[in-house]
């Protein structure tokens, strides 16, 4: 089964083949040419996707490492001992990736054939796509820190591409959309500045890039205090099978970066070189593992750089479905899931991640009470889930923040779809509006006005969509963690984890993060159900709400097996000691797969006093929020009754402004970066180095200099003697061109004169001779 | 083989002088065809010059010589009462002073 | 004789050229120029070139000058149209001082001599070799260190073959394919340039000996004639004479041909009944005759008798006469002889100048064509008065235009 590991290419060269296509054929193939070309290429690698799957299980998750065909040797100096090959890995972790975003991605490719119907640019929005599929497929399939690093940029120059697609709308809509681009872009600089670093600082330190070495397997965890504590594992068993595998590994030459950070922690004392300075290796890992936070604070969307992604909902939903939700955004845990070994070793790194996770989790959620666009509260809604998964890494729950990755992609990317469906639906209600109407000159005015993502201007959908009204349901109740749905399974984890960390392990971080992320958890569940409300209940508030058709099968289709899945998909990772559904599906199938390539991943046992607590917390808010969202506050919606009540208003006020981060960022950042680059332009450009330096220094002395060369020298001699060559040419030829008569006789004259010549050279002596010289 | 009775001198002068003559008159003669002519003069010139010295030297590639100068000739004639032919329907003139199309 | 026909014929040569030149008539000049030819014809007689003369007449002074005079009538050009003024005044003048100063410098120069009449160097010699040595078996020859003969039996002969020509310090005879030397020659052997000459091994009283002879190959002008040559082999080593004694004659031919010598070749006039006879120097007893029974006398061919003789069982001694007969050169200028080369050496350059006549054949039908001129003229009209209205740009309709973009 190891062969079909070599299949591993395919997954990214598949995609970027559909990209071809449609980027030199698309105009000719028309669209449901190019979107059979994008979503069959989509689904190949999916389908290859599997395979690996299937391959995986059957060889008893033996990881595989497999070369890139024609690119092998990617980078590969040997006098420098850097070598970097194109290298794929075929692992559990990269697996559960490449189904995720294949999987998802397919669907989502599906939709967005219905969703951009009509759109001028058609072709063009799935070469996008299919670039980012095979950019983000390079992201998770990277065998080394490079490979993914160029996934990495590929994805965030991919996502600024389709953030930007609707860049030439009209009056100021592409002014934004493009602004909102260039933000993503420019934010996303900063943490990719510190990944590079970071890869950098790696590189130096291991003297290479692999995860791990082709045939490498990874060393077993360290789990002095936690072997004891687990009681079903035999710790025996397990210190036979780690010495084995250490002295199996030791003795295979030079080991991949986690490996060899796993010996070089065991033995203690190791040093890194700086030249003059040595650091030692365990501060050189916290300041490592901390670059690459930075890193994914910028793509997964965490506090300080989370600031991208409401914005980046400018681009069309699909967008925002896959890159924004499901997939790009969770690259930053994913790289944080890779290098567990590194973030478990560093204590303070652990501290950091937890806490900047659980506040943006909390922070985020709370933004989202106080939004009215309906993809803004899901863009908040995401911030606020990343940071669940991203506190879930801070306290070394690796396998729960995998779980909730995956969950959370599924119904996220759902709740997306939905949101698209339901802005869809208003869109054309609107115009249905509007050609009702006969509106002829109005009808660009009001369609500026008219905003079909304001929740206000909707309403009352649940019986004009009940498609996507219903699918919307299962997404809302997967993201508020009811039981049995999705969410509920993967953030329960987190929850357990985060508690246990503190408890078992005196960690500061898991009560931090167990507090934040419980009361996050509340406000998720209140966030989604105001939304519910405001967009499906009540009655229609605007015309256009009023005749929004439900959307086409294209779009509806996903929408249903995205349903399914928000169901069913955390019955893959039931805990331990949950009844009856742990002996039907298996208990911690999902964490014990991840084990096989994530060191550190770990299962928790169900805890029925936190569970229960968190379901009551759910219902209790989802309650709280119906009963403030009722009925007859829906009919007549200009203000939220949160910013009616004046106990609340000024709250509101708050979280509508989304806390002033902006404003913020403006005011300490960008304004003073915009003054010291003016005063750098004026001043020292402008005024010091082009209008003194160069105007006066150089140019000034430059001319004169060459005004002397010029007047006497160049005009004075040089000119003269050419143009009296000059002169002397012409007069020569003036005087020569006469030969040429253009009659027959004279060149018959020229040609006997010339042959004389000749003929007296030859005779040249004879005639001396006869002369007597 | 026996010497030629007449000096081969006298027959370079002659040919010499004949060529001369063919020369004089393709360089004073306007009329086309007679200078075809006097250019068939200077080729015969040619001619009896190879014929002398092939004697002179008991060689017969001299003969040889001679033949193919008189078949080029011949060819040469064809061609250029052709061109002469063709250029006195166009120009109604077979004065060569009338063709100065060389120049401009 | 010839002299003053030279000077009679060039004086006339030299006057229709002049004529030719300076007569106004173009069907004049072409009458004279025909004349011109026909001296140029008398002197490629004179200078033994029948066969040019031949070509000469009808070719130039048939073929070409009867293609002139015909343009010429063709085109009504016997003279050009009325005198325009002299176009170049200075040609003329100086056209004829540079006839006068290339006249004065050639006429000096050949009359002072100055022409190089050194005949050039032959480098190649004819070379063959006769075995007369009855009593060995074949022999190998080796003339310096190349093999010249192989395998060589009594009374047989090589061909001609081409040598360098030169001094070879050795002669050497082998026994066929082997190495045993059966004779050195202690003199060196002498190849001169142009000739044709026999090497005849014969057997003397130490053995054997080398007599080298120059044969004359060269055409015979009497076309009824034949070449004889003999070579002195007699193992007495007593000189000879050669008497032709055919019926009606008696004639001393070659006299006191000394032992190993050779002697030039005597033109004899062939007749039917032919008979040569050998005596020793000063007596008339004929010690051996050779009769028209016995070889064939061709004419005009050479003869190459090689007289020896062999010891029979009883030990007495017979003569042999060895008879080699080549064709000599065909007789210079011929037909015959420009043809032979004609065909060998000058094959290429022939076909060449076929060429060039084909192509000339097919050019001059081309040019004179009637009908690419009436096209060429049709061009030049069509150019010369371009079609009305090419220079506005055509849309549609003139009076409906089509309106472009919005």
């Amino acid at each position: 089964m190891e062969n079909f590991y070599d299949l591993v290419p395919l997954v990214v060269i598949i995609p970027l083949i559909g990209m071809v296509i449609n980027l030199f054929f698309g105009k000719r193939l028309g669209e449901q040419g190019v979107g059979l070309v994008a979503v069959g290429a989509s689904a190949g690698a999916f389908v290859v996707a599997v395979i690996l799957w299937i391959a995986l299980v059957n060889t008893d998750y033996e990881a595989g490492a497999v070369n890139m065909p024609l690119l092998g040797s990617w980078i590969e100096v040997p006098s420098a001992g850097v070598n970097i090959p194109w290298q794929f890995r075929v692992d559990t972790l990269s697996v559960t990736m490449m189904l995720v975003v294949t999987g998802v991605g397919s669907l989502i490719h599906l939709y967005a054939v219905g969703y951009m119907h009509g759109d001028e640019r058609f072709p063009r929005f799935f070469v996008y796509l299919n670039l980012f599929l095979a950019f983000m497929l390079i992201l998770v399939t990277g065998n080394n820190f490079l490979m993914m690093f160029v996934g990495w940029e590929g994805v965030g120059l991919c996502s600024f591409l389709l953030i930007g697609f609707w860049f030439d709308k009209a009056k100021g809509v592409g002014w934004r959309n493009s602004d909102a681009a260039r933000k993503a872009f420019i934010v996303n600089r900063v943490g990719d500045f510190g990944l590079i670093l970071g890869v950098l600082l790696t590189f130096w330190t291991f003297g290479t890039l692999d995860y791990y070495h082709p045939g490498e397997e990874p060393l077993p965890a360290h789990h002095e205090a936690e072997a004891a504590e687990e009681e079903q594992e035999a710790p025996v068993y397990e210190a036979e099978q780690a010495e084995e595998a250490e002295a199996h590994a030791t003795t295979e030459g030079p080991l991949g970066v986690f490996n060899q950070a796993a010996v070089w922690l065991e033995e203690g004392g190791h040093k890194v070189d700086f030249g003059t300075i040595s650091i030692d290796f365990e501060a050189m890992l916290t300041v490592i593992t901390l670059l690459f936070l930075l890193g994914a604070t910028g793509k997964s969307a965490q506090i300080p750089l989370f600031i991208w992604l409401p914005d980046a909902m400018a681009g069309p939903t699909p967008v925002s479905a896959l890159i924004h939700a499901a997939t790009m955004v969770t690259a930053g845990v994913y790289m944080m899931v890779r290098s567990n070994v590194l973030y478990h070793a560093s204590d303070e790194t652990s501290f950091v991640v937890a806490v900047i996770g659980a506040t943006t989790a909390i922070m985020a959620g709370f933004i989202a009470l106080g939004q009215w666009d309906i993809k803004k509260v899901l863009a908040y809604s995401t911030v606020s889930q990343l940071g669940f998964m991203v506190a879930a890494v801070g306290v070394g729950a690796y396998a729960a923040a995998m779980f909730h990755l995956v969950t959370h992609a599924f119904f996220k990317a759902l709740l997306f779809l939905g949101s698209g469906s339901v802005i869809h639906g208003v869109e054309h209600g609107h115009h249905h509006v509007m050609h009702a109407h006969g509106h002829g000159h109005e009808e660009e005015e009001s369609e500026e006005e008219f905003d079909p993502q304001d929740m206000r201007n909707m309403g009352g959908l649940r019986h004009r969509m009940p498609f996507t009204y219903w699918t919307y349901l299962l997404g809302t109740l997967a993201l508020s963690g009811i039981i049995p749905f999705a969410g509920f399974w993967s953030k329960d984890e987190i929850l357990v984890d985060s508690l246990k960390a503190g408890l078992d392990e005196n960690r500061l971080e898991g009560y931090i993060a167990f507090g934040l992320l419980l009361t996050a958890a509340g406000f998720t569940a209140f966030y989604m159900w105001r939304q519910v409300s405001m967009v499906f209940y009540g009655k229609a508030r605007t015309e256009a709400a009023e005749h929004a058709p439900e959307s086409g099968r294209l779009m509806v289709w996903p929408l249903i097996i995205l349903g399914f899945f928000s169901v069913v998909a955390g019955l893959m990772n039931v805990p331990s000691g949950f009844p009856v559904l742990g002996s039907i599906f298996g208990e911690h199938r999902f964490t014990s797969w991840l084990e096989e390539s994530v060191v550190y991943a770990h299962a928790a046992n169900f805890q029925w006093l936190l569970a229960t607590i968190a379901v009551l917390i759910a219902v209790g808010a989802i309650f709280f929020a119906r009963s403030i969202y009722n009925d007859r506050v829906l009919a007549n919606l200009q203000r939220d009754p949160l910013e009616a009540n004046p106990g609340t208003s000024r709250i509101f006020a708050l979280a509508n402004a989304k806390l002033y981060w902006d404003e913020t960022y403006f005011r300490y950042i960008v304004y003073p970066f915009q003054r010291a680059a003016h005063w750098l332009a004026d001043t020292l450009d402008w005024n010091f180095w082009h209008n003194w330096v160069h105007e006066k220094l150089i140019y000034r002395n430059f001319n004169r200099a060459t005004q002397v060369l010029t007047q006497p020298v160049d005009k004075g001699i040089v000119d003269r003697f050419f143009n009296s060559i000059a002169y002397v040419t012409r007069w020569a030829a003036g005087r020569a061109r006469h030969i040429q008569t253009g009659y027959v006789r004279t060149y018959a004259f020229s040609v006997l004169f010339g042959a004389l010549l000749i003929m007296f050279i030859i005779l040249f002596p004879v005639i001396r001779d006869l002369l007597g010289l | 083989m026996d010497k030629p009775e007449v000096a081969i001198e006298l027959y370079v002068l002659l040919s010499a002088i004949l060529f001369i003559l063919g020369a004089m008159g393709v360089l004073l003669r306007r009329n086309a065809i007679l200078i075809f002519m006097s250019v068939e003069l200077m080729l015969n010139a040619a001619n009896l010059a190879l014929a002398a010295f092939a004697r002179q030297w008991g060689n017969v590639d001299g003969h040889l010589m001679v033949f193919f100068v008189m078949t080029v000739a011949a060819s040469e004639v064809a061609v250029g009462l052709a061109l002469i032919v063709a250029i006195f329907r166009t120009k109604q003139s077979i004065d060569i002073d009338d063709l100065h199309m060389f120049k401009d | 004789m010839e002299l003053t026909l030279f000077i009679i014929v060039g004086a006339i040569a030299v006057a229709t050229a002049a004529m030719m030149l300076i007569s106004e008539n173009a069907v004049h000049s072409a009458l004279f120029l025909i004349v011109n030819f026909g001296c140029i014809a008398f002197f490629f007689l004179m200078l033994h070139a029948p066969f040019l003369a031949m070509v000469q007449i009808t070719v130039y002074a048939g073929a070409i000058m009867v293609l002139f005079l015909f343009v010429i009538m063709l085109l009504g050009a016997e003279r050009l149209l009325p005198e325009k003024e002299a176009r170049f005044p200075w040609l003329s003048p100086a056209a004829v001082f540079l006839a006068l100063v290339f006249l004065v410098v050639t006429s000096l120069t050949i009359l002072r001599g100055e022409i190089d009449l050194t005949e050039p160097e032959e480098t190649i010699s004819q070379v063959r070799v006769v075995n007369t040595l009855e009593n060995t078996e074949n022999v190998d020859v080796y003339l310096g260190d190349e093999r010249i003969a192989s395998d060589l039996s009594y009374r047989e002969t090589t061909d001609y073959q081409d040598w360098a020509v030169g001094r070879y310090e050795s002669l050497t005879v082998r026994a066929a394919g082997g190495d045993d030397v059966l004779y050195t020659h202690d003199r060196p052997v002498d190849l001169t340039g142009g000739d044709a000459i026999v090497l005849v091994l014969v057997r003397s009283s130490d053995g054997i000996e080398l007599v080298t002879g120059t044969e004359n190959l060269s055409g015979i002008d009497d076309r009824e004639s034949m070449r004889v040559m003999a070579i002195n082999g007699f193992h007495d080593q007593a000189a000879i004479d050669v008497y032709d004694t055919s019926e009606g004659r008696d004639k001393l031919l070659i006299e006191n041909l000394a032992y190993r010598e050779a002697s030039k070749g005597v033109v004899v006039g062939v007749q039917d009944d032919m008979e040569l006879a050998v005596t020793p120097h000063g007596s008339k007893a004929q010690i051996l005759t050779v009769n028209s029974d016995d070889l064939d006398f061709a004419r005009d061919e050479s003869l190459l008798l090689v007289l020896t003789d062999r010891q029979q069982p009883d030990n007495s001694w017979q003569n042999v006469v060895i008879d080699l007969q080549s064709d000599v050169e065909p007789s210079f200028g011929s037909p015959r002889h420009v043809g032979q080369l004609l065909f060998s050496r000058y094959v290429l350059p022939f076909e060449m100048v076929a060429l060039v006549l084909l192509v000339a054949m097919i050019g001059a039908i081309v040019l004179t064509h009637e009908t690419l001129g009436r096209r060429q003229r049709r061009i030049v009209r069509r150019l010369a008065n371009p079609p009305v209205g090419l220079d506005q740009p055509i849309v549609g309709n003139p009076a409906n235009p089509v309106s472009r973009g919005e």
